[in-house]
């Protein structure tokens, strides 16, 4: 009679789904994940299956030919050496580029050693471990992993770099959570690789408040370059804007025929990012936009947006979202027979097994699809001879994790970054402290040895606050229609170094048109 | 004319015919005994009576009041109360929260008023010192503040006897209030139920198959079988009546 | 039995109350002061622990809210975290989109949600159990789609925040604390939020104490009944549902009060189960049990994470238990789930411990040391007023002097209670 046992069942029922939950997310995490590009599973928002998928198949690496690496220990600034000229001069830091930090715009109780003692350099990163997007969480593993590889050859003099990863489910508010408890822990001299674009957003705010480093974010959203704005900030990846500079880029040298553009866009930041980027690119080339489709993240399917695309005849058709419906687009337009277009679909999209694979179940292939890509693939056998490669290799597997895993490999990449900046920076005036820190990353010189060969990754203060500006167009090519392709190279590099510029030159190409 | 009119009343449920064509009146302040076998559609006329069920035709009146255009929420408006054969209390409450919701119809305080506390105390109190009340009359102030769940059968029987009455009933419905009572404590009943008749000037619709007690009490009884009206009359007619005998006889 | 019988309204009994409600209060304004008095358990002194307690207090007010729902109407609600979110978004939008002051945008929400949860609580009118519970859990599913779609208004995936400066709240210069750096904001956000959700908490204690409140439960423990005893249904389940609505859209303002940053999956279907999780665990049907809720909500994942990220805080002996598990986790893909794994079996044994939740099991306990005998103001004045009692009827009675009533020692217990000495109707049933 008693009511109890109505709530006792809603709680097994609940704890039951509790434990379901945890168990079916990690194994679904357990199946994707490879990653650079993280960033773009935040807009797709059509529910946990499209985000999911989105992310798990984002990639960038590339499969391109092997290249002689720069070794870890490379790179040079300019003055690196014990007469620097950047670093803590009359209390004011000054780096190059003319970024400046005034630290008496800090908090007062900004401590410019904070995190940082003769034997540690400690950093934080917020990333996802557990929920839809677990995978993810292999990045910091990935990271810590090379900084264990520099601490055994000496750390950043005689320092070892500490990594502590704490999960945020890629909940933004979460994420303002941890970063909130690591800020007020004052104990970290930096964040790095905070994935995700609303997850960086939610923070970025308060991190540039209290004079944070909040370096080499994982996601390719354009807004990391508001130097002015958000100078504590940057980012890493190849960004959405760039990246569909790069595609007007291509197209006018390789493809002069091409004349008329249709677009399919993701009605949110990534993908208008993606139509600013292209639409300010084909200034003063033949090319002109004839169509644009807008779809929502709860769109279920895309064939009214193609019906209308396909209309407009046009010679080129980008694709200009992410998750399943790259899947979906890439199925219209082959069923289509009448209109063959060149497809160029964005770089998160990269992964066969994740995209390309359904089509496959379908009978169709996805050939022919174009992406940029700007990374190298560690699992691509043309690259086997990659000293920098064979290192990541060996390293690995001496550490017991499997290099195969390619967002090993990806952290791998962001805490390069960081060991770099981390070593520029014991080099300025008054030697690592976070001020330096800033300003070692906002003036970074040296190849990612893991970039394709012949990009750079360079910043250059308040005139350049993009990393990676470059990449290569690569094709999607079948042979067997019945199995799975492979990208490969289509026309040379580009590499737009240094002139995107500042985000101030998206917000103006997004507000002019 | 009887305060309550029951006229030609049929219920189906698929294809048992619960109530046929089934006529009676009470007249006020008697007490009316309805029985008949078990089956025989006592409880399913309650429940038409409360607006539980819908008739499939027929009508019913109390006191000018059509009954049938009443919902089941606002027929204790119209003065009729009831208690159920197989108990309906709220088990999570206490005792005396029971009766108290029993004269939810008798008191106003609203959402605002009551979560605000004003002009709401006082008429709280009233309903508490009520309620208090009528457990005292019914000798439940030793459980007034348990939860009902878990306290005997005969003790909720009682506690929907004064929940029923704690809405200041015109006509009260007595679904078998004798079932699970020992013989002395039906005697008590009985005596308790003529009482509140009177005290409270009630019109009683019982039902009962305790027979000794129905015709002790009753003004007047209607017998009903497989939902038709066998007979109707006094007691001392009823007991006499060979239909009657023959349906219990039948049953039994 | 108790250690301790306290009869409601004697000194005793007075003290022990007055001495309850002034421990709450002391542990209330103790997180003002801890930064001062030098004590300051759980490092509540510091700002990350204040939002979190903050945290609490918001969600607290969530499980309150949909306590009415689920605990006292019985209807099994799971779209809670859609009126959190409404009132989340709402506050949010209104302060950064229209300057609006925090304060000003709570009724607003309180309204908005109140008028949206009565329209969702329409088809609870017709449905009920599980198939209102798969109703209400789509409209959890779909609030963050809707934040999506309207994402010029929302901020849509990447979320919406208040413009850089303007986002914290800082005491006016008189609160002791006003100089208290970083603690400042916090510690004023802890003040507002404590005022409401007080307020909150005692009107929803004085509506279930009341006729109002009554009905409700009527209407949960059988429909039936409640409609003939004159309960209109289809009213107070849908005023149940907005009013449920209401409380919880509070909670949103609340928590962009304390964390002024809203994202759309901030309120999806985990916060919709962890409600009613924090709501059951806390115990259902009872209006503290919001409180333990709302802790375990906000900390135990908080803690768990923390143990399965560098097992810190982690007791010795389990720790070397559970030390080859997280060596065999470190560097697994989705190895922080391990702490929903956690959670959801230690949620199942605590379940078969304490099935009535937290509250039900500190009842339990504290009727092993005190118990109180029932006897409000109202039964004083009764028989004091009467003494010997008498029984009066209501004025159409007649009055019935004549009979002898059961004295007060009928209300200390049944074991105490002398034979009847009721003659006319001794109807003792089967009690004795
Ligand atoms: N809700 C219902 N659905 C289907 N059949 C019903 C329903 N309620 C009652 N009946 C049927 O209607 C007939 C009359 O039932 P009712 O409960 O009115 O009998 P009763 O006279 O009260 O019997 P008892 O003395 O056993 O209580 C029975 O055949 C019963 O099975
Ligand atoms: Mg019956």
């Amino acid at each position: 009679m008693r009511p109890t046992r109505w709530k006792k069942s809603v709680v097994l029922g609940v704890g039951a789904a509790f434990v379901i939950a945890s168990c079916g997310s990690s194994t679904k995490a357990g199946s994707t994940a490879t990653t650079v590009a993280a960033g773009t599973a935040t807009t797709a928002g059509a529910g946990a299956a499209t985000t999911a998928a989105a992310a798990s198949a984002a990639t960038t690496a590339g499969t391109s030919a092997a290249t002689a690496a720069g070794t870890t220990t490379g790179g040079t600034t300019a003055g690196s050496a014990g007469g620097a000229t950047e670093g803590l001069v009359n209390g004011v830091y000054k780096g190059i580029g003319d970024f400046n930090i005034d630290p008496k715009k800090c908090p007062a109780d900004w401590n410019d050693k904070q995190g940082i003692t003769d034997k540690e350099i400690d950093l934080f990163v917020s990333l996802p471990k557990s929920g839809p997007l677990a995978g993810f969480g292999l990045l910091a593993d990935g990271a810590s992993s090379y900084f264990k590889y520099i601490n055994d050859n000496g750390g950043i003099g005689g320092r070892n770099i500490v990594l502590d990863a704490k999960d945020d489910a890629y909940k933004p508010d979460q994420t303002k959570t941890n970063v909130d408890e690591a800020l007020g822990a004052k104990k970290y001299a930096a964040f790095m690789t905070v994935l995700g674009t609303a997850n960086n957003l939610a923070v970025w705010d308060t991190t540039n408040d209290e004079c944070m480093p909040h370096l080499l974010n994982g996601t390719g959203a354009a807004q990391w370059g508001d130097v002015k704005g958000h100078p504590w900030t940057t980012g890493m990846q190849l960004d959405y804007f760039t990246e569909a500079s790069l595609w007007a880029k291509w197209l006018a040298k390789e493809h002069p025929e091409a004349k008329t553009v249709a677009e399919l866009t993701f009605n949110n930041d990534f993908g208008k990012s993606y139509s600013a980027g292209f639409k300010y690119s084909i200034k003063g080339t033949g090319l002109s936009v004839v169509h644009q489709e807008l779809h929502e993240g709860t769109a279920p399917n895309l064939t009214n947006q193609f019906t209308t695309l396909a209309a407009t005849k046009a010679d080129v058709v980008l694709l200009e979202t992410t998750g399943a419906f790259c899947t979906q687009a890439m199925s219209e337009i082959e069923k289509n027979t009448t209109w063959k277009p060149i497809v160029i679909m964005s770089g998160t999209c990269g992964s066969v097994a994740q995209f390309f694979k359904p089509l496959v179940d379908q009978g169709l292939t996805g050939a022919n699809t174009y992406i940029i890509q700007n990374f190298k693939d560690v699992n691509d056998p043309a690259n086997a001879s990659d000293p920098f490669i064979q290192l990541y290799q060996k390293t690995l597997t001496a550490q017991g994790l499997d290099p195969k895993q390619t967002t090993y490999a990806t952290g791998w990449i962001y805490a390069w970054f960081m060991t770099e900046i981390l070593k520029d920076a014991a080099g300025y005036q008054g030697g690592l402290t976070r001020g330096n820190i800033m300003l070692a990353a906002r003036s970074i010189q040296e190849t990612n040895p893991l970039l394709i060969a012949g990009l750079t990754s360079k910043m250059d203060g308040m005139k350049d606050a993009y990393l990676t500006e470059g990449g290569r167009m690569a094709k999607y090519t079948v042979t067997d229609p019945k199995a799975l392709g492979r990208f490969v190279p289509s026309g040379d590099l580009i590499n737009l170094e240094g002139q995107l510029g500042t985000y101030d030159t998206v917000k103006a190409a997004a507000a002019g048109g | 004319m009887g305060v309550l009119e029951v006229s030609e009343v049929s219920v189906r449920f698929g294809g048992v015919t619960a109530l046929d064509s089934l006529s009676f009146a009470v007249e006020a302040g008697q007490i009316c005994g309805l029985i008949g076998p078990n089956g025989a559609g006592k409880t399913t006329m309650f429940n038409v009576i409360s607006r539980i069920y819908n008739p499939t035709g027929g009508s019913i009146t109390f006191d000018g009041n059509d009954v049938l255009r009443t919902r089941a929420s606002t027929i204790s408006r119209i003065g009729i109360f009831r208690t159920f054969q197989n108990l309906a209390l709220w088990p999570g409450m206490t005792v005396l929260d029971n009766v108290m919701v029993g004269a939810h119809t008798k008191s106003h305080g609203n959402a605002v008023s009551s979560s605000f506390r004003v002009g709401s105390r006082g008429e709280e109190k009233r309903v508490a010192v009520r309620a208090y009340e009528l457990l005292e009359e019914l000798e439940l102030t030793d459980v007034a503040f348990r939860p009902a769940a878990g306290l005997p059968f005969g003790t909720l029987k009682r506690i929907e006897i004064a929940r029923a009455l704690a809405g200041q009933p015109r006509m009260l419905m007595l679904d078998e209030p004798a079932s699970g009572l020992t013989h002395s404590e039906v005697d008590v009943l009985a005596a308790l139920i003529k009482r509140i008749r009177t005290d409270y000037g009630l019109t009683i619709l019982l039902v009962e198959h305790h027979m000794a007690m129905v015709m002790g009490i009753s003004d007047h009884v209607v017998v009903l079988d497989f939902g038709r009206r066998i007979a109707e009359g006094t007691p001392a007619q009823i007991s006499r009546d060979p239909r009657v005998i023959e349906a219990y006889l039948g049953e039994s | 039995m108790a250690l301790v019988t306290l009869k409601q309204g004697t000194p005793a009994h007075r003290a022990y109350v007055v001495g309850a409600w002034a421990l709450a209060a002391i542990v209330l304004i103790y997180v003002i002061f801890a930064y001062r008095w030098g004590f300051a358990p759980g490092s509540i002194d510091k700002a990350f622990r204040l939002t979190q307690i903050n945290d609490v207090i918001c969600y607290a007010v969530a499980i309150l809210g949909l306590n009415l729902v689920i605990g006292f109407s019985g209807q099994l609600s799971l779209g809670h975290s859609a009126f959190v979110g409404l009132g989340a978004y709402t506050t949010i939008i209104l302060v950064a989109d229209h300057h609006w002051s925090y304060l000003a945008t709570v009724p607003v929400s309180a309204a908005l949600c109140f008028v949206i949860g009565l329209v969702v609580g329409l088809p609870a009118l017709r449905i009920r159990g599980l198939y209102l519970a798969v109703v209400t859990l789509s409209v959890a599913y779909v609030f963050p789609t809707l934040v999506v779609k309207y994402d010029s208004l929302t901020g849509g995936p990447n979320g919406k925040k208040p413009a850089r400066d303007t986002g914290k709240m800082n005491p006016p210069s008189w609160m002791p604390f006003s100089n208290a750096g970083r603690l400042a904001s916090p510690l004023w956000v802890y003040c507002i939020l404590v005022v409401i959700a007080t307020a909150l908490f005692l009107l929803v204690r004085n509506f279930m104490k009341s006729r109002p409140g009554r009905a409700l439960l009527a209407v949960r423990d059988n429909q039936t009944s409640a409609a003939v005893s004159g309960i209109n249904l289809p009213l107070y389940k849908a005023l149940t549902f907005g009013a449920s609505a209401a409380i919880g859209g509070i909670a949103g303002s609340m928590l962009m009060i304390n964390r002024p940053f809203a994202s759309d999956v901030q309120f999806g279907l985990p916060l919709a189960i962890f409600l009613v999780v924090g709501l059951v665990a806390g115990g259902a049907g009872t209006i503290s049990g919001a409180i333990p809720g709302a802790l375990i909500y906000v900390f135990v994942p908080y803690f768990m994470s923390a143990w399965t990220t560098d097992q810190r805080g982690m007791p010795p002996g389990i720790k070397q238990v559970t030390k080859p598990l997280f060596d065999w986790l470190q560097g697994r893909q989705g190895a922080g789930s391990i702490a929903g794994v956690f959670f959801g079996v230690g949620l199942l044994i605590f379940v078969f411990v304490l099935p009535g939740g937290f509250i039900d099991g500190i009842r339990r306990l504290r009727s092993k040391v005190v118990q109180v005998i029932p006897n409000p103001s109202w039964l004083r004045e009764l028989h004091g007023s009467a003494n010997p009692p008498s029984t009066s009827h209501s004025p159409s009675s007649g009055g019935d002097v004549t009979q002898a009533a059961p004295v007060v020692a009928t209300v200390r217990s049944r074991v105490a209670k002398p034979v009847s000495v009721k003659k006319a109707i001794n109807l003792r049933g089967k009690t004795t």
